[in-house]
């Protein structure tokens, strides 16, 4: 019986030991210091893309690969890529193993919280040189408030356009050569349509969310980095969407649908209008060649977004020189050039490489891909984030929710908009 | 002689206690120190007492999802307790092709619960095949709304866990008739003049007792923590305004990815496991034995002692 109450005494001690282990630990901010990668580099890094490894972009990657450990004989790169979905938990999950690979590619919102956790290396103090490198407003991005330095190389800078089955707006009555350049000319347009199929051909496919706000010309953040888009403004463009959804220019399913669902219902003909990058012909080659065949392209309505990606090295890489050196030397103007001729539709980072867009044409012969890459050049002078770092997923899941009860008229677009702001001041994740 | 030391017996069973230590109980027990502390992914938090239970309990989302998963609870147990009954004394009889029809009646059982929510999602579409039928017999002049009303959204998810669960508790059922020897009891009872319905309700109900209080246990422990159904019905967003959300969902969408806020997603988590105790105490309240006590009345007092003492 004694011994029974022992050993029974020990497990739980060392269950409660256990506990003690709660939370993550906050990472070592301390910067690094600059960092020297002129002299000879060794060590094993690991390089982790984000949904990179197939069939057009392997071969790229091998030969950059191959030709940093002819420079640099005694650096092994191995090269690992996640898939598509659930980068962030995947990154999550290294980053508390710590075990992020050397250089990772990253977005800014998703470097934000590992720049916080102060598991990135402020690339601005390891190499004060970058900086003039890079396109100013893709570089700033990867800079946040309140932390100081730079986390992030811009890699790749991407835009969206709009794509139009003009098959399907004949038909209605639409003139396909003067399409919406404005978010109010679509929601028009969405409403004609809708109302003259009877809500057979619905026009837009998904409720307008912050950068659809943004786009028009809401303002998103104050200077204080609080959240104030709850503007009379953002609510007369909720109420126009609830026009749209009340003339059947809208899919009830865009009330529960996300921005993945957009192009997906575009390529299964039940919308005529979506948003997407310049390669979409291609997924449309391979998903819909019926509604490829008329599918046109133009300008974005609104304000373009920029999306930016960009590589990072982790702060707790053992060979830090190298990691750099090997992110610096993909993101050159060269290779970011090499890479955007295969990843249509996207612009190097660097300043160089944003000014020498016309070659990433070459070699294109589909006329709409070369038209969609014609209008992404323009686009790209004046894209700008439209969704900040501050923005989380939690808060874009409740935007959704607002927003939806307020398209539906269950809830005023105002009063939606002023718990979407609450909810997002309450939940913001900086200090 | 002893065959072996006291350390013996605790050695064999050290692994199992060290998974159960590493994978069960220091999760549960680091939850419930998290929900007192405003711990993000990759970021120690500060202990706040109770405010995420205090804002808990003050937060619309989360009314939403208690009233959400209560819901499930209260109407799937009734329908996973009785229906599969009903389902098993049905393909119970040993006819020719019945085996046939009990692997029918499983195959939802096996499949994936998200493909089936999938298709289930287009089927229940504005313009998917249920509303087309209904507007091509004229029986409706506009679409019904499965997937974007509240109540609808509910009534669907519902039918799937429904749907899905039938097979696999007729299963538990048949195993159950099978082995309690209740023919005897039925002709019985036949011979005194019971119907089917009295005899359904006196023979077979009491019967399956233990296998109806197991079901009932494990329906409600699994409604309450409803989770894929209603994510992939609603695409995560918990419908429009989060009001078909549940506490499951609630808790991937406050705490999860690199911005979660993980002390308030375990004071969800805390509060769900107490929560989950309840129906199973009030499933074992209701079923608990009888016990054997002594009436009050005098008489009937003194004829049960003497009876106590004969025996």
């Amino acid at each position: 019986m004694k011994r029974r109450i022992t050993a029974a005494a020990l497990l739980a001690t060392a269950a409660i030991a256990l506990s003690a282990c709660t939370g993550g630990g906050g990472g070592d901010s301390a910067s690094s210091g600059a960092i020297d990668t002129s002299g000879e580099l060794s060590g094993t890094i690991q390089f982790q893309t984000w949904s990179l490894k197939n069939a057009t972009f392997t071969p790229y990657f091998e030969n950059v690969i191959a030709s940093f450990e002819k420079e640099h004989p005694k650096v092994t790169v191995k090269w690992i890529d996640q898939p598509g979905d659930g980068y962030q938990d995947k990154i999550l999950s290294q980053a508390n193993a710590n075990t992020l690979p050397d250089v990772l590619n990253l977005p800014p919102d998703i470097a934000f919280p590992l720049a916080q956790a102060g598991k990135l290396l402020d690339l601005n103090t390891a190499d004060p040189a970058l900086s003039k490198t890079f396109v100013p407003g893709a570089w700033e991005s990867y800079s946040y408030p309140g932390i100081t330095g730079t986390f992030g190389l811009p890699w790749y800078l991407g835009t969206d356009l709009a794509w139009w089955n003009e098959a399907a707006l004949k038909q209605y009555g639409v003139d396909t050569a003067d399409l919406p350049t404005t978010q109010q000319q679509l929601i028009d347009l969405a409403i004609k349509v809708g109302n003259a199929s009877g809500g057979k051909m619905p026009v837009v496919s998904s409720m307008p969310g912050l950068a659809e706000l943004a786009s028009d010309g809401v303002t998103i953040l104050d200077d204080k980095g609080d959240f104030v888009f709850n503007t009379a403004k953002a609510a007369a463009l909720l109420d126009s969407y609830k026009k749209v959804l009340d003339a059947g220019g809208m899919p009830a399913e865009a009330l529960t649908g996300s921005y993945a669902g957009n192009a997906t219902m575009f390529q299964q003909g039940k919308v005529a209008y979506t948003s997407a990058g310049s390669n979409f012909p291609t997924q449309l080659k391979e998903n819909a060649p019926s509604i490829l065949a008329s599918t046109i392209a133009t300008a974005r309505t609104g304000d373009a977004p920029l999306f930016v990606q960009g590589l990072s090295v982790s702060n707790d890489s053992k060979n830090k020189a190298a990691a750099l050196a090997f992110a610096t030397y993909v993101t050159n103007t060269e290779n970011q050039i090499a890479f955007c001729k295969l990843a249509s539709g996207f612009l190097p980072g660097t300043v160089e490489g944003s000014a020498a867009a016309d070659q990433l044409s070459a070699g294109v012969t589909d006329p709409l891909q070369l038209k969609a890459m014609k209008i992404v050049s323009e686009e790209m002078k004046t894209a700008r984030v439209l969704t900040p770092f501050q923005w989380t997923d939690a808060m874009t899941t409740f935007l959704n929710q607002q927003v939806a009860l307020a398209l539906q008229g269950k809830e005023t677009s105002k009063a939606a908009l002023d718990k979407v702001v609450d909810y997002a001041n309450q939940n913001k994740t900086t200090d | 002689m002893r065959s072996h030391k006291w350390y013996t017996p605790w050695m064999l069973v050290a692994p199992a206690v060290i998974w159960v230590l590493v994978f069960a109980l220091w999760p549960f027990i680091n939850t419930i120190g998290l929900s007192f502390t405003n711990a993000r992914p990759l970021l120690p938090g500060k202990f706040i007492g109770i405010d995420n239970y205090t804002r808990m309990f003050s937060d619309p989302q989360f009314g939403y999802a208690l009233q959400t998963s209560l819901l499930y609870m209260v109407i799937c147990v009734p329908l996973l307790t009785v229906l599969p009954l009903l389902l098993a004394l049905l393909v119970e009889k040993t006819i020719p092709w019945i085996g046939f029809f009990r692997t029918t009646f499983y195959f939802p059982v096996i499949a994936s619960v998200v493909v089936v929510a999938l298709i289930w999602s287009w089927i229940f579409d504005s313009r998917g095949i249920i509303n087309e039928a209904l507007q091509t017999f004229g029986w409706i002049q506009k679409p019904i709304p499965f997937l974007v009303d509240r109540w609808w959204l509910l009534a669907c998810a519902i039918l799937l866990t429904v749907w899905k669960g039938l097979g696999y508790y007729m299963v538990v059922y048949l195993a159950a008739l099978g082995g309690s020897g209740t023919k005897e009891l039925h002709e019985a009872a036949s011979l005194d003049g019971a119907g089917s319905f009295q005899r359904f309700l006196s023979v077979t109900i009491p019967s399956v007792r233990m296998a109806m209080v197991l079901i009932m246990a494990l329906v409600a422990v699994s409604a309450i923590r409803v989770f894929t159904e209603l994510q992939v019905l609603t695409n995560g967003t918990g419908g429009p305004g989060g009001q078909d959300m549940s506490i499951v969902m609630m808790i991937k969408n406050v705490g999860s990815g690199l911005t979660g806020n993980v002390g308030y997603a375990s004071a969800i988590s805390v509060f769900l496991f107490f929560l989950t105790l309840f129906p199973l105490l009030g499933i074992a309240f209701l079923n608990r034995e009888k016990k054997d006590r002594a009436p009050k009345a005098p008489k009937a007092r003194k004829a049960y002692t003497a009876k106590k003492v004969a025996a």
